[in-house]
């Protein structure tokens, strides 16, 4: 009873202030526990990583303070530089083709054709499909031995092609099956996009007797360009921490050709048990990853539309 | 108001304590009530509990349990399960909790263990990863349980025994071992002519012997038969008298003469006009699949190929033999090995499953099991030959005589990341992108890095 009551009859002046405390109180009180759990499970690793990057740490034995030394050896290590160069090259291969293919998918699904909600569908799968089950699909397909992909080409009267032991193609292979996996769900973004776009701008474009193409690179594109942008901003954060694929399919071979940052992070931190030195370079690629998207952030009024 | 207060202060700090309970090993709950009840009763009830003690020791023998965590035969678990049992059956006052891990998980798993104080009694391991479990003192040294038992180690392969010493240390116990021969296609060197290979061959006999054998059969100028195929790359190293690290395992050994001409005769090997199949050869077909096709006359594997090459290979005859010499005679030695976690409660009991499981006893039924080869004599030398009797390779002996010579790669307890920092250089010598010596001057200032 005393509880509720001045709820119901807030005072005046000075006691008005304690209700509105009272009224945040219980607001903060409602958000205290995913607050902990954010608490918990996200800002406490975070801080933890980055204490953890200034020490020498096996797991096993006791921390041992080292200062900034693990961020100097990073610029001292070899590896580390070929890992930050194939993820670069890697997402410079990968964004362009994880754009523009859903983008042409999504205009496709678009249309008002039969069996639409089967196509989307099916375009959707591997996108909730496991992360393993895709590794070994595409591990068979791509073998070089007995590979769907390689049995057509020699069908074909060509040579096989080493796609994942061949150092010149093996990050192509892992280039192609992230898109693969991506696709259905950045077509299902640039979906919702398209269906955004207020039909009555492509009937004056009629009109003004624009074709189709035309519609399409002066219309619809600028129209939808803020989601572009989101799906580059998300999609280079996303292949900055590319991982799972080369885990499972080349373990980083041959010859360093895969080998991405992210995997060398866990390798350091897990395999090698250099849990500081692992976590220095978690936290290197942190900021390059927020370099990237400031700078995007920046440039973005160059090109995104309602940002002028 | 001071009602609503004291509420919502009570319900933060139950919020709270849920995660912190969540949290805390169940062992300090328990310290914690324990430490709660007065210093009098605590008194009282230690009392008592030495009497219980004693009055249950005379009724009847304590019995421990032990809990062992293992990959050994993981696709057959019975193997491993009836090794537990008839340890079981001879002591009864043990019990053995047996948990199956697979060896791809079995040493984060283990590593997590020891990281959280819980690790297992009784930890399966193979030879690559003990040195690293030793070093971080996961591990209980042997060497005292050995001797105080006068346990005899002479019941062993001397070389897997030395395996997993480090240091001087005894680390674990031999289980069983692999160790890698020259499997060759009879037929094929029948066809060509060819004495087959014996045991004293070397470099010459290997290389001329392959170039009779490496044969365009269609002469569309594409290689249809290879008389060699390379094997994992250290092989090279230890036939040429190398080593990956110096003796002390301080420093990189890789640009020693004998090293850079070690590696130089396996690139030549597989370049072109070779007698091994390269990279791109490989493409069309593994080497594990060119000797089932009879593509290939001689392939350095393990026992491992024995039972799927005697399921798959039907049209020619085939048997195993020394790898050719070449400075000296080399081969390798791999090895999985029972250990004791040095944070063991019940040590007693885990040295006693440790002398069984790896012992005659276990190596029998594991042996039965088919699981790899016993590194126990007896058992190697019966049962395993036995098995093989009627079937391929008739000189099944050679894997035995050849543990005699084995060796292992470093016990450096960065093996690892030693291997990551000279495997892609290699790589690319043998692609022809490198010279062996640029490459191994590149792999040298990665592992002396790694070493430091």
């Amino acid at each position: 009873m005393d509880m509720v009551k001045p709820l119901r009859k807030p005072r005046r002046s000075k006691g008005r202030r304690t209700y509105r405390w009272r009224e945040a109180l219980w607001g903060y009180l409602f958000i205290l526990p995913n607050f902990l759990l954010i608490l918990v499970f996200t800002l406490f690793p975070v801080l933890f990583a980055f204490g953890v990057s200034l020490t020498d740490w096996s797991l096993l034995s006791l921390p041992v303070f080292v200062g900034l030394k693990n961020y100097v050896n990073i610029f001292q290590d070899p590896v580390a530089k070929v890992t930050f160069k194939n993820t670069l090259l890697f997402t410079a291969m990968s964004i362009p083709l994880r754009i523009i293919l859903p983008l042409l998918l999504a205009v496709a699904l678009n249309q008002k054709i039969r069996g639409i909600a089967f196509y989307r569908t099916c375009y959707y799968l591997p996108v909730i499909s496991a992360s393993v089950a895709v590794s070994m699909l595409f591990m068979w397909i791509l073998d070089t031995n007995f590979g769907l992909l390689n049995r057509l080409i020699i069908a074909v009267g060509l040579n096989p092609v080493g796609w994942l032991t061949d150092p010149q193609y093996a990050l192509f292979s892992i280039v192609l099956v992230t898109v693969w996996r991506g696709l259905g769900f950045n077509m299902i973004i640039f979906l919702a996009a398209l269906q955004d776009v207020p039909e009555d701008l492509y009937d004056v474009a009629d009109i003004d007797g624009a074709n189709a193409l035309q519609k399409f690179l002066y219309l619809t594109i600028p129209l939808i360009s803020p989601t572009i942008f989101f799906l580059i901003i998300t999609g280079i954060m996303d292949s900055f921490q590319s991982f799972d694929l080369v885990y499972n399919m080349t373990e980083g071979g041959p010859a360093r050709s895969t080998y991405l940052i992210g995997f060398y992070i866990w390798r350091q931190a897990f395999e090698y048990l250099h849990m500081g030195y692992g976590a220095a370079l978690a936290y290197l690629l942190f900021f390059a990853i927020l370099l990237i998207t400031l700078l995007q952030w920046v440039f973005r009024k160059r090109w995104v539309f309602g940002e002028r | 108001m001071k009602n609503k207060r004291l509420l919502i202060i009570m319900s933060a700090l139950m919020i709270l304590s849920l995660f912190l309970g969540a949290c805390a090993p169940a062992t300090q709950e328990a310290v914690e009530t324990e430490e709660a009840v007065g210093e009098e009763t605590e008194a009282v009830s230690e009392e008592t509990e030495a009497v219980v003690e004693e009055e249950t020791e005379e009724a009847e023998v304590e019995q421990t349990t032990i809990r062992v965590m293992s990959f050994f035969a993981y696709d057959n678990p019975e193997v491993e399960a009836g090794v537990v049992e008839a340890f079981e059956a001879a002591y009864p006052n043990i019990d053995v909790e047996l948990e199956m891990v697979p060896l791809s998980d079995i040493i984060t798993k283990y590593k997590t263990l020891v990281a959280g104080g819980e690790a297992p009694d009784i930890i399966s391991l193979n030879f690559e990863n003990t040195s690293q479990i030793a070093a971080l003192g996961a591990l209980e040294p042997l060497d005292d349980y050995i001797a105080s038992d006068g346990y005899d180690m002479s019941i062993y392969y001397d070389n897997t025994v030395g395996m997993y010493q480090m240091d001087g240390v005894q680390w674990a116990m031999p289980a069983t071992f692999s160790d890698v021969v020259i499997f060759y296609n009879k037929t094929l060197f029948d066809e060509a002519g060819v004495d087959y290979p014996a045991e004293d061959w070397g470099w010459d006999d290997l290389v001329s012997a392959g170039e009779v054998l490496t044969q365009d059969t269609d002469e569309d100028g594409v290689t249809d038969i290879f008389g060699y195929a390379l094997a994992w790359w250290p092989m090279y190293l230890f036939l040429n008298g190398a080593d990956v690290l110096t003796e002390d395992g301080s420093a990189c050994a890789l640009q020693s003469p004998e090293a850079i001409e070690g590696f130089n005769k396996m690139v030549d090997l597989q370049s072109e006009g070779g007698i091994a199949p390269s990279r791109g050869d490989l493409a069309t077909q593994g080497d594990w699949d060119m000797f089932i096709a009879g593509r290939l006359a001689m392939y350095p594997t393990g026992p491992w190929a024995v039972q799927p090459f005697n399921d798959s290979i039907t049209d020619f005859e085939w048997d195993i033999a020394h790898h050719p010499a070449g400075a000296q005679k080399a081969t390798f030695l791999f090895g999985n090995a029972y250990a004791m976690s040095s944070s063991s409660e019940n040590k007693d009991a885990a040295w006693e499953f440790l002398k069984f499981a790896t012992g005659p006893e276990g190596g029998q039924i594991r042996q039965e099991g088919k699981y790899e080869i016993s590194t126990v004599k007896s058992v190697a030398e019966n049962e395993f030959l036995n098995s093989l009797a009627g079937a391929f390779p008739e000189s099944a002996i050679v894997f035995m005589e050849a543990a005699e010579y084995a060796m292992n790669p470093p016990k450096t307890p960065y093996w690892s990341e030693v291997h990551d920092a000279i495997w892609p250089e290699l790589e690319l010598a043998l692609m022809g992108d490198l010279t062996v010596e640029e490459a191994m001057a590149n792999a040298c200032t990665a592992v002396n890095a790694i070493l430091e």
